[in-house]
């Protein structure tokens, strides 16, 4: 591959997740961000083709809140999105009836043209964290002779369903971003050769980590978000002179903050802002009493914003905004992902459904996994579990307030950060950069070789 | 059925008027003596020159209110209306009156976007955001600002009087705002107290406002004022209303003026609350009689002149109770009961516009809609901004 010192970054409004998979990637970006199928940038009737999909993946997200057929409903969408079991091991490359249609839809009815065409208009690759507009690109070729763009498609899940890989995987171009290895194991059963597969991570925002070698906002955050998951210091009795030798301090401080700061972060389809009223009736008392600050993160969808203030306003904790009570919003979303990352750096536990998120527990985050959507957060937070970076709430949520100060109590929070810190890549971006500006690629052996 | 029907439209009509009668003159809010008034900024976006503009802006300087400033906004100073705001900032000197010129982005809620701009001018707690062809009383201030201590209100809305009819279409307009708009208004209020805020007037707590950013949080949206009670409500903040009236002068309006105006509030309505929308033709019950003239013949004529007669008489009770101003010329009287059948006749025919077109015609330009009024933007690839879903 050549070297290019910029490139094409895509992505979809499918939820906010192929989105902030994107965003660290912006400094490389040709013309910012192309945030295709939406509406500015989508002319009808293409438009009409994403706006539909748009419509059936908020619906589904929020089906299990329906009354009576939510489960069912669920358990539909998990048939629909369903991954095969890994094991035992097979050839799983068989195109898949959503591939087919797909490819249909690209061919057939145009889906991603203009896109081919505004991606012409400069010769450089192509980064795209949402499965159809790389496998559309695939299929459709350049719409002028001449060399063809480079073609790269991040995955931005641990595990994940047929339809991102192209109908015939070893004849396609499309070249394929892992974040963890059950994804490069995943690609090759899917039929991927092994080369058109490169290990680099999920992309994570570099405000939050500093730079390549030296880490150095990721551990001074690390280091004080230990400090305050751990007051009892039992996490420290047992990890003290590996976090020191890590995080390149000499002692562990005596005097720990009484409070922590939990976030949660409520899904881009905001299928989760029910449990808001839940966790505030939970928290309340020791929110009064500073023992913990709340974080709440809204997304970029008014209606969710509105939801979760008159939550604030039920539970009486109005005057606690900006104190004790924080609510990340924005309607613009770059300045949503700004605030959320700005955010994250004070955040102590980052209560979420396992969707891209789950990969931030590279940041030293602790993973508190809320209810999964879909077969790929299925398989999300079993990957969180196995590196022990993910923690399933023990209780009813309107119990948090106890649960959770016993699992900060018994140094599991501090464990999981930990444990997300030494065992998922935190690197994608820079590693992703590097690829485009150098044309080449070298994997690490393992996420901190630095 | 059309008996049915025109019954439940009587009802609910008679039900508009009983509130419009009952609340003209609003409703008390308690003593106001030790109560220590807030700064008040009165917003006002402006752009050509409205029926009795001056005087309408006139009543603003001469409330009765403690401490308040006024910041009008225009696209530029190119514009007519700003050598009548220089003669009133002239005229006014102990007033802080501030005019800033703030262009016009083209895919923006126009008023939006200079409210936005005022706000960031203005040194107020609370604002009041007011139209340029309002009137007020010069009590109208410090009785919104009552019922805002008074109840901790973050929103204090008003029903809206049309007044001072010199032409036919100034008649069926007023008498559309006196009896249809602000009889909805209160009816939704005291009845499931639902707040349909028009834009006329609204009183804004600051800090309220600013936990959404502003008045910007409302710019993709063109029917912002409702939205604006929508979303205060949703988000826990009180909305109210002390049924303090302000006047809507329409002087001159001509039929034409009128249909647009009446298509823009149907399209923003349509795309508001569809069913409600699809609702409101039972609201007409001339419409809803000529369908049964049409259909039955004979008998149905009839019943069309009881309706109409019966439509007339219940709007003229509205017109004695709630419009002073027009009552007192006789032209209005004889006028009144043509201009209730015409309005009529015109809803329906306004009524229809929005199945065949989101386009809203505003101040000179036209913008297209969507749901909850999202103004529309035309597909560009080159336009790599977020827009939301």
């Amino acid at each position: 591959m050549r070297a290019h010192d910029k490139a094409w970054v895509v992505t979809v409004l499918m939820g906010l997740g192929h989105l902030r998979a994107a965003y660290p990637l912006r400094d490389l970006t040709h013309e910012g961000v192309v945030i295709y199928g939406s509406r500015r940038t989508t002319p009808n009737p293409e438009y009409g083709i994403w706006r539909r999909l748009r419509r059936v993946y908020y619906a589904s997200s929020k089906a299990g809140a329906i009354p009576v057929v939510g489960k069912a409903l669920v358990a539909l969408l998990l048939a629909v999105q369903r991954i095969k079991p890994y094991y035992p091991k097979a050839d799983q490359s068989k195109p898949t009836l959503a591939v087919r249609l797909l490819k249909r839809l690209v061919l057939k009815r145009g889906l991603c043209r203009s896109l081919r065409d505004k991606l012409a208009a400069a010769p450089y690759p192509a980064v795209h964290t949402f499965y159809a507009t790389a496998v559309a690109m695939d299929a459709l070729g350049p719409s002028a002779p001449g060399p063809r763009q480079d073609q790269f498609l991040l995955i931005c899940d641990a595990d994940f369903n047929r339809v991102w890989v192209p109908e015939d995987p070893k004849t396609s171009r499309l070249r394929f971003l892992a974040p963890c290895t059950q994804v490069r194991r995943r690609l090759i059963a899917y039929g991927v050769p092994e080369g058109s597969i490169l290990m680099t991570g999920f992309p994570l925002p570099k405000e939050n980590i500093g730079t390549e070698t030296g880490l150095e906002v990721l551990k001074e955050d690390l280091f004080e978000r230990l400090l305050r998951l751990d007051p009892a210091g039992k996490f420290f009795s047992y990890h003290e002179k590996s976090v020191l030798g890590w995080l390149g301090r000499d002692t562990v401080p005596a005097d720990r903050p009484a409070h922590f700061t939990l976030m949660f972060a409520i899904g881009g389809a905001g299928a989760q802002v029910d449990m808001v009223r839940n966790i505030l009736a939970g928290l309340k008392s020791r929110i009064r009493a500073g023992e913990v600050r709340l974080t709440l993160s809204c997304g970029v969808q008014r209606e969710v914003f509105e939801r979760v203030q008159g939550y604030i306003s039920d539970a009486g904790l109005r005057d606690e905004l900006d104190r004790g009570l924080a609510i990340v919003y924005d309607q613009d979303v770059y300045g949503y992902l700004d605030q959320f990352n700005a955010h994250l750096r004070r955040t102590d536990v980052l209560w979420t459904k396992p969707s891209e998120l789950a990969f931030y527990c590279g940041l030293g985050l602790p993973i508190l996994m809320a209810d999964p959507i879909g077969a790929h957060e299925e398989l999300n937070k079993r990957w969180l579990r196995e590196i022990h970076a993910g923690v399933s709430p023990p209780g009813p949520i309107d119990a948090c307030g106890e649960w959770l100060f016993d699992l900060r109590e018994s140094g599991r929070l501090a464990e999981a950060a930990w444990d997300g810190f030494l065992k998922a890549r935190k690197l994608g971006t820079f590693k992703i950069e590097r690829l485009i500006r150098t044309g080449e690629f070298q994997e690490g052996a393992s996420p901190l070789d630095l | 059925m059309i008996l049915f029907l025109l019954a439940f439209s009587g009802a609910v009509l008679a039900m508009f008027t009983a509130f419009t009668v009952a609340f003209r003159r609003g409703r008390a809010t308690s003593a106001r003596e030790s109560r220590e008034y807030p700064f008040v900024s009165l917003l006002k976006p402006v752009k050509n020159i409205d029926d009795d503009m001056a005087a309408n802006l006139e009543s603003f300087y001469r409330l009765e209110y403690p401490a308040y400033e006024i910041l009008f906004a225009v696209d530029d100073f190119k514009d007519p209306c700003v050598a009548i705001l220089r003669d009133l900032q002239a005229r006014h000197p102990r007033i802080r009156t501030t005019i800033v010129a703030t262009g016009h982005p083209p895919f923006e809620n126009p008023k939006v976007h200079k409210l936005a701009r005022l706000e960031s001018k203005s040194r107020g707690t609370l604002f009041w955001a007011t139209d340029s062809n309002i009137r007020v009383a010069p009590d109208t201030l410090r009785r919104l600002v009552d019922e805002y201590l008074a109840h901790d209100a973050k929103v204090v809305f008003s029903p809206v009087q049309g007044s001072s009819s010199r032409t036919f279409g100034s008649l069926m307009e007023n008498a559309g705002l006196n009896f249809f708009t602000s009889g909805s208004i209160l009816a939704s209020w005291f009845l499931g107290r639902q707040p349909i805020i028009v834009g006329k007037s609204m009183l804004v707590e600051r800090e309220a406002l600013e936990t959404f950013g502003g008045f910007g949080y409302f710019k993709d949206h063109l029917a912002e004022d409702f939205l604006i009670g929508e979303s205060f409500a949703k988000s826990g903040f009180r909305v109210s209303t002390n049924c303090t009236w302000v006047t809507n002068v329409s002087q001159t309006a001509t039929l034409r003026s009128l249909f647009k105006r009446l298509s823009r509030w149907a399209k923003l309505r349509y795309h508001l609350k569809r069913p409600v929308y699809l609702a409101e033709v039972l609201l007409n019950p001339i419409v809803i009689a000529l369908a049964g003239g049409i259909f039955f013949g004979g008998h149905g004529w009839a019943v069309v002149a009881v309706t109409a007669a019966a439509k007339v008489a219940i709007e003229y009770l509205n017109f004695l109770f709630v419009n002073p101003e027009d009552r007192r010329r006789l032209r209005n009287h004889l006028l009144f009961p043509a201009a209730v059948v015409a309005k009529d006749l015109v809803f329906f025919a306004v009524y229809l516009t929005p199945f065949f077109s989101r386009q809203v015609e505003w101040r000179g330009g036209r913008i297209a809609i969507g749901r909850n009024t999202l103004i529309d933007i035309p597909a560009n690839v080159d336009n790599l901004v977020y827009e939301g879903a």
